[in-house]
């Protein structure tokens, strides 16, 4: 979920009014945008919810957001698909295997303030970030055009002989030498590992704009306050998402009141959209679908002069709707629309959801609890019935609490691959180290402390397709000075009883359990759980000060 | 005039100690003249005078050191026997000639008793050898010895007197203590001697009224605190009377056993939706990326599917084989959108990655296996199910949480139901005054709707979200009719109802935490 960070006045401008704070908030909400003051800065941060609408992370394109559901229409944007023989850009062969994809155009008309600066940078970075995917996919560049020369050429540089001054530093360093000694370099030199040649954008003259996806050229690559002629390209692997970023961007220059002029990519191999690109392309399909489909989705209907209204408002081009029939097409900064129900939700939206009367379900359906909960249920009642206090523990934890914790080292558990922090690494196998952290936090409580959990354990299990299986067990534990194996098979004893079931203890040797006073608890001589008198080993590991004694079974001993 | 002091509230102890003033309320008594007066003894006098004064009804007049006499172990021995070694072996010298082991040969003492006392007489001048018998040299002192020390000493312990003053004894008697006494724990010596702090107490002037009130009140201590079986049995309750109970006093709190809260909060939460005609749905707590992302239409680039937002199993990786019929009409939902209407993701499916076995990140994934497995329609489901995301562990974030979620589907299910069903949950299991609907998005539901619900002091929050299942999600697991999902952020409902402002104290390892929690 991406958070933008937008000036008020800019974005006032942009929308063409003013608003007082909660009428934002509430305009807002058709933008699926939560939006809040920050008072360190006086700027908003907006929260945008819909990571894919890509045209909304940017003051330009909430403030069409808002124009469009105040006016029911948006502009028409006629720069698209335009051929260009002023403004060229040629791709080398090379290219098509390293980074295929590019798209540009250029801007006049916008005389670059700080405000536009900040909100240029910040959209562009958050679109690379984001929707570009930490620039793999699409990254961006915006340059000063006045001394661009066409046709500007996206070639395969060796990167040991070129040579340019990037950003941020006053010398040449050859390309590979970006990579290893500048920051941004070092921050983006694994997209290019394993290329024997690096993508490089020049104009007719040579000059060198960037190297794509890293970095700018400090002499055509820096925008400035002051600049009025901007040229602006993405780079990628993946075509649509290119064209899709450049269309948002030149409606968001259009938006400031810039001219947008195409650029025609020549390829010289072939792309999804063919070998010759009049930049920037409308990417858009023609969407049908059967009016009725809306009554289905909505439970109500909505008068087809609403529906229209509220499609133009959305920014939805060449509605037409005939009798049985809805036609549209998405404004040519979308590509989020993959079936009807993204059209008519949006319609929802502007009709505005309060809009619908809340109809109840009506149909009759039988309410049944799962069976192993219902059995959870039984184990803790009786457990409660018994004295004992019910815990309820995390089910991650850290691996020693498994494993050297209980003189158990090699246990084999659950772990997680990539934990944030070894206090939560695995997944519990056994109830028990919850309830052991209890005690070993609550010395001071008065003893003797009778507890229990009933609760989901993940255990590895090799016959299973996921090797794993998921296990509900109870676990009652007593700490105290009376703690002893007799007293906690007592309630065993009274469980059993009254669940009906027939159990034996089996002695077993467990490094957790004292010696000769552990035993599984086995029904028809399989096992289904363990008591015994915790060892003092353990205890002191824990820094548990009282004998401790303990059952834990798998619920469905019950049979 | 009215007791100062509520009567019900004495002990019977107090009761028996104040009717030791009963002759004359102003008249002073001493430790040993209470314990007389009131038949109480030593240690009960010492706990009864402590309250009394601490409720100032008595008080301290003076406050003296006196040395006490007590007999050891030996000393009862020579009083059985009517003598001691000295006094024996003086007699045995008088009528006959007599050398010491003779005397050792007398069983009634052992041979180191004879010795010493041979040893102590001689040095002091009583006795002396003459011709290898033993001849008294000082009558008068042997008198002491054979006589004296026995009826004037020991002989005041006959009748089973504990102790008895120093300052009763003569100076010789005093001087003959001093020596042959112990401290305590001293050896095997007769007699100890022990210094004893006795005080006098008067009854202050509210201690004479509430005297006054007790005599009234014909109190006398003897009240039976605690009805047993015999007195049952045998009648001898009949005629007594029974010490009233102080109402006002509460005795402690019994440890009892109980529910957890939050775990009593969730059960509430499972009962409201049982009886609202919910099935519940239950899963496994590791999962593949294919039920918790796969099935529900997220892109495998999403970016809320990357390495920082789920937890990996470290071993084993995978699943060992893909779930089909499922999976392959999930993956052509993703890459074209197959017959769902929808143009897909256009992406190349990975199906490698579809079997990678995660932590279960989100309730929805039951959903999905609800569906895939011919779900009843019309039908509703829900679960309540521990999640887990890649988060630092703060107060706001648990290291799992619980999600409640589920589905409706049904012919009937669209958007005016689902806002009709989040309504009735907000009023019926959050019990919130007032709610709203605001668009929101899910990768897997198009319409999306947050809820916000009206807390009576928190004003609007974010109660949970949901939304209409995508139809390329629904028709892959086999479901051609309109499906609702909806899920609630359960564990911020029970802070809120707990009072609670730390989302780990859900899970507190405090023991007086959870017992006092209610």
């Amino acid at each position: 979920m991406p958070t933008i960070t937008v000036i008020k006045e800019d974005l006032e401008r942009l929308a063409g009014q003013t608003y007082a704070m909660p009428d934002l908030e509430k305009a807002l909400e058709y933008a699926k945008a939560e939006v809040k003051l920050d008072d360190s800065d006086g700027k908003l941060r907006v929260q945008l919810k819909d990571t894919n609408r890509p045209d909304l992370w940017s003051s330009e394109g909430l403030a069409r957001q808002l124009r469009g559901h105040r006016d029911n229409k948006h502009p028409d944007y006629l720069f698209f698909n335009k051929p260009s023989s002023a403004r060229e850009l040629h791709v080398d062969p090379q290219l098509e295997t390293i980074r295929p994809y590019i798209a540009a155009f250029a801007c006049e008309g916008i005389t670059v303030d700080e405000a536009t600066l900040e909100q240029l940078i910040d959209a562009q970075e958050k679109l690379a970030d984001g929707y570009g995917r930490g620039r793999s996919t699409v990254a961006i560049g915006i340059y000063d055009a006045s001394t661009i020369e066409y046709p500007v050429r996206y070639q395969a540089a060796d990167p040991e002989t070129t040579r340019f001054i990037p950003l941020e530093i006053d010398h040449q360093l050859n390309l590979r030498q970006i990579l290893t000694d500048h920051p941004t370099g070092q921050k983006y030199a694994h997209l290019l590992a394993g290329f024997d040649k690096f993508p490089l954008i020049r104009d007719a003259k040579n000059q060198v704009l960037s190297m794509p996806p890293v970095i700018n050229s400090q002499t055509l690559g820096r925008v400035q306050v002051g600049d009025s002629h901007l040229f602006c390209e993405a780079t990628g692997t993946e075509l649509d998402g290119v064209l899709l970023t450049i269309a948002i961007l030149a409606a968001n220059m259009a938006d400031r009141g810039g001219v947008i002029h195409p650029v025609t990519i020549k390829y010289p191999y072939d792309t999804p959209r063919g070998r010759e690109l009049h930049s920037p392309v409308d990417i858009t399909e023609k969407i049908r679908f059967e009016t009725s489909e809306i009554r289905r989705l909505v439970g109500t209907d909505i008068a087809p002069e609403q529906i229209e209204k509220s499609l133009q408002s959305m920014g939805y081009r060449d509605v037409s709707i005939h009798g049985a029939h809805v036609s549209v097409r998405p404004a040519p900064y979308r590509d989020d629309i993959l079936h009807p129900v993204d059209v008519i939700e949006d319609v929802i939206i502007s009709v505005g959801y309060e809009s619908f009367e809340p109809e109840m379900p009506k149909d009759f359906t039988v309410g049944k609890a799962a069976p192993v909960e219902d059995l959870s249920d039984r184990f803790r009642n009786l457990m409660v019935g018994c004295g004992f206090q019910e815990i309820f523990s995390p089910i991650l934890g850290s691996r020693e609490e498994q494993t050297t914790q209980m003189n158990c080292p090699e246990a084999r558990i659950v772990e997680i691959a990539n934990p944030m922090s070894e206090f939560y690494s695995s997944v519990r196998g056994s109830l028990l180290p919850g309830l052991l952290r209890v005690e070993s936090t609550s010395r001071r409580a008065k003893y003797p402390h009778r507890t229990f959990e009933v609760g989901d354990v993940a255990v590895i299990d090799p016959n299973q397709n996921y090797g794993t299986r998921t296990d509900i067990l109870l676990c009652a534990l007593e700490s105290g000075d009376d703690a002893n194996l007799s007293n906690i098979q007592s309630y065993l004893e009274a469980l059993a009883y009254h669940l009906h079931i027939v159990y034996t203890l089996r002695p077993i040797d467990h490094p957790s359990y004292l010696p000769g006073r552990a035993g599984e608890i086995c029904v028809d001589d399989v096992a289904f759980g363990i008591i015994g008198e915790l060892h003092p080993t353990v205890l002191d590991k824990w820094g548990i000060a009282m004998p401790t004694s303990l059952f834990e079974l798998n619920i469905t001993i019950v049979g | 005039m009215t007791p100062s002091i509520d009567l019900e509230s004495l002990h019977a102890l107090e009761i028996r100690s104040l009717r030791a003033f009963e002759n004359d309320a102003g008249t002073p008594l001493s430790d040993g003249q209470l314990q007389d007066g009131s038949g109480l003894g030593e240690g009960q006098i010492r706990r009864a005078v402590e309250w009394l004064i601490s409720k100032s009804l008595l008080e301290i007049v003076s406050e003296s050191t006196r040395a006490l006499i007590s007999l050891t172990e030996t000393g009862d021995a020579f009083v059985r026997l009517g003598a001691t070694p000295e006094s024996a072996l003086l007699t045995r010298a008088a009528v006959e000639k007599i050398a010491l082991k003779d005397l050792q040969a007398d069983d009634r003492f052992d041979k180191g008793s004879w010795g010493s006392a041979f040893g102590g007489l001689k040095k002091d001048g009583v006795i002396d050898l003459k011709d290898g018998a033993i001849v008294v040299s000082d009558p008068e002192k042997a008198s002491f010895y054979s006589d004296r020390i026995f009826s004037d000493l020991f002989a005041r312990f006959k009748d089973g007197e504990s102790h008895v003053a120093m300052d009763g004894f003569t100076a010789e008697m005093q001087a003959y203590i001093q020596v042959h006494a112990r401290k305590r724990g001293g050896g095997s010596a007769p007699i100890r001697l022990d210094e004893r702090t006795e005080r006098v107490y008067r009854l202050t002037e509210s201690g004479q009224n509430v005297l006054a009130d007790v005599i009234s009140a014909k109190l006398t201590g003897d009240e039976i605190s605690q009805l047993t079986p015999r007195m049952i049995q045998d009648g001898s309750w009949k005629g007594s009377s029974f010490r009233r109970y102080d109402l006002s006093i509460k005795p402690p709190r019994i440890l009892m056993g109980k529910h957890h809260p939050y775990r009593t909060y969730l059960d509430g939460v499972r009962r409201k939706l049982l009886s609202l005609g919910f099935a519940e749905m239950k899963g496994p707590l590791v999962e593949t990326e294919f039920w918790n992302m796969d099935a529900l239409f997220m892109p495998q680039f999403h970016a809320a599917r990357n390495i920082h937002d789920a937890y990996y199993v470290k071993s084993p990786t995978q699943s060992k084989e893909a779930e089909e019929p499922h999976f392959s009409r999930v993956a052509e939902s993703h890459q074209t959108g197959g017959d769902t209407g929808s143009r897909g993701w256009r992406y190349t499916f990975d199906a490698e990655r579809s079997r990678r076995l995660i932590l279960r990140s989100q309730g929805t994934a039951l959903s999905a296996r609800t569906l895939a497995s011919t779900p009843n329609n019309p039908g509703k489901y829900f679960s309540i199910a521990r999640c887990f995301r890649y988060d630092d562990v703060d107060a706001t974030h648990a290291a799992d949480f619980f999600q409640v979620e589920g589905i409706v589907l049904g012919e009937s299910i669209n958007f005016r139901s689902l806002v009709g069903l989040l309504k009735m949950f907000a009023l019926e299991v959050a019990e919130a005054e007032a709610v709203r609907y605001v668009p929101d998005y899910f990768p897997f539901t198009e319409p999306s709707v947050e809820l916000q619900a009206k807390h009576p002091t928190l004003g609007w929050i974010e109660l949970g979200g949901a939304g209409l299942f995508r139809p390329e999600l629904t028709r892959p697991l086999g479901v051609d009719v309109p499906v609702i999902a909806w899920g609630l952020g359960v564990d911020r409902m029970a802070m809120v109802a707990l009072g609670i402002n730390d989302i780990r104290d859900l899970f507190s390892s405090d023991l007086d935490f959870v017992r006092n929690r209610r």
